[in-house]
């Protein structure tokens, strides 16, 4: 058998007691989703404050709907670590409007390209992150519809 | 090419190495987050904020720097929230994939200094 590991930094920092505030909807799986969409708030977060100081007058348009999308990104990450009904129907807000944003701005980008001479998170439907952008959205609401409050299997 | 980047790159290509493969062990031998896990992603914050002070003098005591200085901060910045947050995540989720999660900060560390660097010396 294994011996028990050291965890001397973790009885130092690390909160005692039985864990609290989690549903269905931010275990499990729903940790890789936060863990994502917490990567993405902190690339597209600090990439538009850096354009935003920089060379927001090049690409106006493009750049401040990067900041809306980062702002976005953050909303959902709060809304999606968040426990309860409450906090459901705000993740459920802010990532119905991640993907109108990704797939309007993606539409856009590639009718009137000359409206974005820098890119931004969304253009070309999120081609220059992988298409992370147009997959996570579709991903979050099958999640956000499965651990859904009215649905009781399981715990909650 | 790799050659013509500094010791501050090298040097956390080897913490960051390291920190990987000792997370790598712990979650593939069933770990929670540990002492070796957790220690070795509080190694690289400590790294990070030598070479944050670091980067306060290298305009001053080395070459100018060739690329933007505030992309080279905005990325900095964030490097420093790396381990920092997947230590915070550590301590909250306490299960073999938290470990795994932990090993990703030693690359990305490296990656992000390997950025730097570029920024630095070539862009």
């Amino acid at each position: 058998m294994a011996e028990p590991s050291r965890t001397t930094l973790q009885n130092r920092f690390g909160r005692s007691g039985p864990r609290t505030g989690s549903d269905r909807k931010n275990s499990g799986f729903g940790r890789l989703l936060i863990v994502v969409y917490a990567v993405f708030s902190l690339s597209a977060g600090v990439r538009s404050l850096y354009q935003l100081a920089t060379e927001f007058s090049v690409a106006p348009l493009a750049i401040s709907l990067s900041t809306i999308s980062a702002a976005i990104y953050v909303l959902a990450t709060i809304a999606l670590a968040k426990s309860g009904p409450g906090w459901h129907r705000v993740a459920t807000v802010a990532v119905v409007v991640e993907l109108v944003g990704v797939l309007g701005v993606g539409l856009l980008s590639v009718l009137e390209p000359q409206l974005f001479p820098k890119a931004s998170v969304w253009s070309h439907f999120g081609a220059g992150y992988g298409y992370v952008p147009l997959v996570l959205p579709i991903v979050g609401l099958v999640w956000l519809w499965l651990t859904r409050p009215s649905r009781r299997s399981g715990r909650l | 090419m790799l050659w013509g980047y500094d010791g501050w790159f090298w040097a956390s290509v080897v913490l960051g190495a390291l920190s990987c493969v000792i997370c790598l062990v712990q979650a593939a031998r069933g770990r929670a987050p540990d002492d070796f896990s957790q220690g070795s992603v509080l190694v690289l914050e400590a790294f990070l904020l030598v070479y944050a002070v670091g980067s306060v003098f290298l305009p001053v005591l080395g070459p100018d720097p060739s690329g933007s200085l505030l992309e080279y901060w905005g990325y900095l910045l964030t490097a420093l929230l790396i381990p920092a947050g997947t230590f915070v995540w550590s301590l909250v989720e306490r299960s073999r994939w938290s470990t795994l999660i932990l090993a990703a900060a030693g690359p990305v560390v490296a990656v992000m200094v390997y950025r730097m660097n570029f920024i630095y010396y070539y862009q």
